[in-house]
């Protein structure tokens, strides 16, 4: 461990958005620190996903600054966001539903030479080549999460629970810095659950830092590093989860709210 | 039998001609997403330039004239034509892509190819209004010293040469990691946005290689007619490219050729020459193209896949040559056994 304190991975200043005059983000700002597991969390329709839209850049902010190690991406378009080492998964799955599981996969990757139509064409040789080395990596990480019976299938054939499996898949085969989660266990079975929490903490051990939308402070609690409290499109607090259970607004704003609902159960 | 060979070796023209636009459009939008019902556009832009390449310059004169004329041998005017055709495609897609989503873009591409259509018939400055280009003439004709017949003939062969090219062409394209990338902007552009690609860019590229199609098979429609004016591209043309593209089978190389020809031979083509030769009635033409409309309902109610379907592209596929890394990979391992 060095001794020096190092730049969080990830950092948002004031991030303000409105719909049509409903304010979803209100000047949301905290930092995600390197190689954690940081949980954002709050009610429903606290901004959470808004929020995870305006850093990866698929809405744009009306106000406010998104920092990516270091480089400033405020007003970035998606792509040159991603391509800046951030990938994101969906709230509700969004597969490329006419290609095969395989295929979603190997679009992801980064820096193709067959995606220059140019190298096509003239390095045919070198285009084949990468995809066969492509093509045996993303069997390994359909392997490692469940999915390799399912390589030749079109994506959009997948459960739900599959199709969760298949987002992160396609997240990882790009090897991001900083990978955003938007609450990757919902609406899925127990045991998967159990998994999908243990690919994330790999992941972290990997090297990698993590930001995920989650509901069940159960999952929080056992693996996330660190919290962020969203709330009408404000951040309410930030810390490890024993210590926001002592945070009177936290507890008043969303968690007293869910252990009633956990103990309702 | 001679007047039958002709009409059969035209029909095999027009089959090939349309299996070449038929690629073009499935490219932009059954393999990119873009609904690019200005199609015919290109397909015009393309017969004009291939006729003003190859007709001497005619000054204005009692509305008939054009703007200007390169006399280039046809053989050479045609692919000059695609080019400038698929930059310009690029430059149209480049302004209309910028802003809008694609389903706004649809209607506001029909728009654009009517006003434009509708211009080229009240506009004698540029291409003779209504007149528009005749006497374009046969490329290798003169040279040859060769009746039209004979050159029928010859110039078929001409286009199936062309039309492997482009069908090679395509299909390299589609199997390319940038073809997966156009089919992952059609799947789900923002999906294909969020994992990196510049969908912007590839939309252009797609556009451009849609409209080079295009224009190569207005050129040769043109170089067969010897003429091109706003009748030849009507309004509705562009759906008989659409439903070759869904009788055939969206995404399906082979199956553009499919759709092609049983459109032209059964429903355009064929009717045509039953019209004229027995029947003697146009009204039957006029039923077989409206039939053609019928037959797009039928294909999308009964086979939507098309006849052709598209084909998938397996681990075996990508994997087929380079058999030692399948052995790195142990397909026996699945999560329940790692559970
Ligand atoms: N595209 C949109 N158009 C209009 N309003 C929107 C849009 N997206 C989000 N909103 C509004 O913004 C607010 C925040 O929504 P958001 O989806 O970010 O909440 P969330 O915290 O992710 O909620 P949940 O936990 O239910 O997923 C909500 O009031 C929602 O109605
Ligand atoms: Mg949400």
């Amino acid at each position: 461990m060095t001794t020096q304190p190092t730049t969080p991975i990830l950092s948002t200043r004031e991030l303000r958005k409105s719909f049509l005059g409903v304010t979803a983000v209100n000047g949301a700002t905290f930092d995600v620190p390197r190689n954690l597991i940081t949980a954002l969390i709050g009610p429903n329709g606290a901004g959470k996903t808004t929020v995870v839209s305006l850093i990866s850049g698929q809405i744009k902010a009306d106000s406010g600054q998104v920092t990516i190690d270091g480089a400033d991406v405020s007003g970035w378009p998606a792509h040159r966001i991603s391509q800046q080492g951030l990938m994101r998964t969906f709230q509700l799955s969004r597969e490329l539903g006419g290609m095969t599981v395989l295929e979603n996969l190997m679009v992801s990757a980064r820096r193709q030479t067959g995606e220059n139509l140019v190298n096509v064409f003239l390095r045919p040789g070198a285009v084949k080549k990468e995809e066969a080395a492509l093509a045996a990596r993303a069997l390994e990480i359909l392997n490692r999460y469940g999915l390799y019976h399912l390589r030749d299938s079109r994506a959009q054939a997948l459960s739900g629970g599959q199709k969760k499996l298949l987002e992160i898949s396609r997240a990882v085969i790009a090897d991001p810095k900083i990978l955003l989660l938007d609450e990757p266990m919902a609406g899925v079975n127990p045991a998967l659950i159990e998994k999908i929490g243990e690919y994330i903490i790999d992941l972290r051990d990997g090297g990698m830092s993590i930001l995920m939308i989650e509901h069940n402070l159960g999952i929080v609690e056992k693996i996330c590093d660190n919290v962020v409290v969203l709330a009408e499109g404000r951040t309410l607090a930030t810390g490890k989860m024993s210590e926001l259970r002592e945070n009177e607004d936290v507890v008043r704003a969303y968690l007293g709210e869910v252990i009633n609902a956990d103990n309702g159960r | 039998m001679s007047a039958f060979f002709l009409f059969f070796m035209t029909m095999v023209f027009y089959v090939i001609v349309f299996w070449i636009a038929s690629l073009g459009l499935d490219l932009v939008w059954s393999r990119t997403g873009i609904p690019l019902f200005a199609y015919y556009l290109y397909v015009a832009v393309g017969a004009y330039l291939t006729g003003l390449f190859s007709l001497p310059h005619v000054p204005l004169q009692n509305g008939v004239g054009n703007l200007f004329g390169f006399n280039l041998p046809g053989l050479l005017a045609l692919p000059l034509a695609a080019v400038v055709t698929g930059l310009f495609a690029m430059f149209v897609g480049a302004v209309f892509m910028r802003r809008l989503r694609t389903d706004y873009l649809a209607v506001v591409m029909v728009a654009v190819a009517l006003v434009i259509w509708d211009f080229s018939q009240n506009d004698i400055t540029l291409v003779s209004g209504n007149t528009g280009l005749t006497n374009i003439p046969l490329p290798l004709a003169g040279v040859l010293h060769i009746n039209i017949n004979q050159w029928t003939y010859l110039y078929t062969g001409v286009a199936f040469v062309w039309a492997l090219a482009l069908w090679w062409i395509m299909k390299t394209v589609s199997n390319s990691p940038t073809g997966r990338v156009f089919r992952a902007i059609r799947d789900d552009s923002v999906v294909a946005a969020t994992i990196g690609k510049n969908v912007y860019r590839y939309q252009i590229l797609s556009m451009g290689i849609g409209g080079f199609y295009a224009a190569i098979a207005g050129g040769f429609l043109a170089q067969l007619a010897t003429s091109w004016n706003p009748s030849s591209w009507a309004p509705f043309e562009v759906f008989n490219v659409f439903t070759m593209v869904i009788v055939g089978g969206v995404g399906s190389n082979l199956g553009m050729l499919v759709g092609a020809a049983l459109l032209q031979v059964l429903f355009i083509q064929g009717p045509t020459y039953v019209a004229s030769n027995y029947l003697h009635s146009p009204t039957f033409e006029t039923l077989a193209a409206a039939a053609i409309g019928v037959l797009m309902w039928l294909s999308l109610w009964f086979r939507p896949q098309g006849a052709v379907p598209e084909r998938l592209k397996s681990t075996a596929w990508y994997l087929g040559r380079e058999p030692a890394l399948q052995e790195t990979i142990n397909p026996d391992l699945t999560v329940e056994e790692r559970a």
